[in-house]
């Protein structure tokens, strides 16, 4: 760790070693650590959604499971409410391959988000689609109510790999019209985005379940639940019968073809289809959604 | 939410030009519509462009989800057990752009040909497959025109938009005139939110370009691969052309915007609902109640029929399968694919009897 001293309002506060831009717990400004430097480019997404929301909308998506005991909604108790805000950097990128004959032979322009800490949170994942509109200028009061993460990785060092399958697709699109394209790349990092996330735990049968919830539209982003006893019975029962139903129909119309036995095996071979869907949810520890 | 913290960031102060009331601005607003009295303010003075309003139903949200609950074929026989749990009415800023592209294309390919001969010999005929490579060279003009719908939004929920955008089109496309300009709009009777658009005109119609240029790339490559063959074709008679390999292919862009509509601000209702507590969303296309998108509860029967089907598929198709690739000859490579389509079949439709939703989309 170490101890940095916030330009603005002359807080100290400590800050992991790794840490290149640091955000002031207590006015919420955003510091170059390296160089103290205040940093404005820093966003923040509305808080829409209130906790017993992203809770309901939990347990109303764990209860829509299959697998999920039918008492779910009714017999669990929320046990957790964290409110988080993930840092991620906004980027723009700007790329224009340019012809003698065309100045816009391959153009690439677009916004992209990406998440800014290397450790994120459990099933949070670089997959989610962040919108890269819709964002806010930063308020230091939402500090007061949640979880605040600091961005740890290198803002430069990711413009790299965000940048380099855009110019690769710019130049691709100008190589139809010349052989020698010239390069005009303008992405540029715009800043630090904090996105809200609500951590949802909840308790059923005295076993602790955790969801991540979009705080800003509601989505359920992620979700673990219980695996009923009484579905667990089903799916594995479900398994056998689909085993000797691919057993008998396969002999039966494998006898008709005067292949009995290599009937029989064919069903049992097409069946392990279905006995893999079945067996993976029934034999499964605790359920896990994720959001498509 | 207020804009005040936009006036502490900036040291400006949004008002409303027509009524003086606090707008909310964010980074990416371009024009701010007032809530209280529908007048658009646009912020970046450089441009403005038209505005129109599709009105939405004023009021009777509750009626268009229970009417859609009454008269859909599935959702009738469940709706005792639903429960509306919050129905909403957005306004949601969308662009048509009709681009046209052109290209003036090239390219150089190498068609594989072959053809069959019967040839006799002194144990009676066998067959014989031939090959032989034909380079060609193709070109010529491609153009057409696309219309490319463009939410001006952050990319909210698409699965939900898409279907909106697409079924407004067809009103466009009859020319059935639903919108009117937002000036003229009594805005009292606006009930619902309106998100403001975050994308202007130029980006609109950079982003049609890129588009439009993408689905014709497609075509033109079609349309390449064809003539290729059908040269080859021409130059060796009695031989039928394969596979295409290029050694290059040119396809140039060339994009011209014949039209770009006002921002046309869509009204969708958005409805979130439990089925034995399972939560569910839905959405109505808002100036005339019609069902775009919807969840719906998998129903035991859905998930009895599809394990039933999984139990033939495997059992029918896994069974014949194999059997007929012990028979060998034809049946062996049929007795393949019936294994495999089996072992497909069976894995699909578990799949399906066991999911958690029921998706249904505007066709």
């Amino acid at each position: 760790m170490k101890r940095i001293k916030c330009s603005y309002c002359g807080a100290e506060f400590e800050v992991p070693e790794t840490v290149s831009v640091a955000v002031c717990p207590y006015c919420g400004s955003t510091i170059w650590v390296q160089s103290g430097e205040i940093f404005k480019e820093h966003y923040i997404y509305d808080l829409r959604i209130e906790y017993n929301k992203a809770y309901n909308n939990a347990i109303g998506i764990a209860q829509r499971q299959f697998a999920a005991p039918e008492d779910l909604a009714t017999s669990a108790t929320p046990s957790e409410g964290t409110l988080h805000f993930v840092p991620l950097y906004l980027y723009q990128i700007k790329i224009r391959a340019e012809c003698p004959e065309n100045p816009h032979a391959g153009i690439e322009e677009r916004w992209k988000t990406v998440l800014a800490m290397s450790t994120p949170l459990k099933g949070l994942t670089q997959e989610y689609r962040f919108p890269t509109r819709g964002r806010r200028f930063f308020e230091p009061r939402v500090l007061k109510r949640g979880k605040y993460h600091q961005p740890d990785r290198d803002p430069h060092e990711l413009l790299e790999l965000v940048v380099s399958s855009s110019r690769i697709r710019a130049l691709r699109e100008a190589y139809n019209e010349c052989d020698n394209p010239r390069l005009h790349d303008e992405s540029k990092w715009l800043g630090i985005i904090h996105y809200p996330f609500w951590q949802v735990g909840y308790t059923y049968q005295g076993k602790e379940y955790y969801g991540l919830v979009d705080a800003s539209d509601g989505t359920v982003v992620y979700l673990e639940y219980p695996i009923g006893s009484k579905r667990r019975q089903l799916l594995l029962g479900g398994t056998i019968g689909l085993l000797l139903a691919g057993a008998l129909l396969g002999a039966g119309i494998g006898s008709v073809l005067g292949a009995a036995k290599l009937g029989l095996e064919g069903g049992v071979i097409a069946s392990l289809g279905g006995v893999f869907n079945m067996l993976r949810m029934g034999t499964a520890r605790i359920g896990k959604y994720r959001v498509k | 939410m207020s804009g005040g913290h936009v006036e502490e960031m900036r040291g400006e102060v949004f008002k409303c030009q027509r009524c003086g009331a606090p707008l909310d601005i964010s980074p990416e607003t371009i024009v701010a519509i007032c809530p209280y009295c529908g007048y658009p303010n646009w912020i970046n003075q450089a441009f403005t462009h038209p505005i129109v309003i599709v009105p939405g139903k004023a009021r009777g949200l509750d009626r268009v989800f229970y009417e859609w609950l009454s008269i859909d074929e599935e959702m009738k026989h469940l709706k005792d057990k639903v429960v509306l749990k919050n129905i909403d009415m957005i306004y949601v800023p969308v662009y048509y752009v009709s681009v046209s592209a052109s290209s003036h294309y090239r390219g150089k390919a190498t068609v594989t040909l072959t053809r069959t001969r019967v040839i006799k010999t002194d144990k009676g005929t066998r067959t014989e497959v031939q090959t032989r490579y034909i380079t060609v060279y193709v070109s010529g003009n491609y153009q057409d025109s696309y219309t490319i719908p463009l939410v001006a939004r952050r990319a909210a929920d698409r699965r939900i938009i898409d279907p909106l955008i697409e079924y407004y089109y067809g009103f466009l496309e009859k020319r059935e005139n639903l919108q009117v300009p937002i000036e003229k709009v009594d805005w009292k009777d606006v009930k619902g939110q309106v998100l403001a658009p975050e994308i202007g005109p130029r980006d609109a119609e950079d982003y049609a370009r890129d588009q439009a240029c993408e689905s014709m790339h497609k075509e033109v490559e079609k349309r390449m691969n064809t003539e290729a063959r059908e040269k080859a074709a021409l130059m060796s008679p009695g031989w039928i052309p394969t596979f295409v390999s290029w050694h290059y292919k040119i396809i140039p862009c060339r994009t011209r915007i014949e039209n770009i509509t006002p921002i046309i601000l869509l009204p969708m209702i958005h409805a979130y609902y439990t089925y034995q507590r399972r939560l569910y969303r839905a959405a109505f296309a808002g100036w005339d109640g019609r069902k775009v998108y919807s969840e719906e509860p998998v129903t035991q029967g859905a998930r009895i029929i599809s394990y039933i089907g999984a139990l033939f598929a495997s059992g029918i198709l896994g069974g014949a399968g194999l059997a007929g690739i012990y028979l060998g000859g034809e049946a062996a490579i049929a007795g393949g694919i019936g294994l495999v389509a089996g072992l497909a079949g069976s894995y699909f439709l578990t799949r399906e009897a066991l999911k958690d939703v029921e998706v249904e989309e505007l066709e």
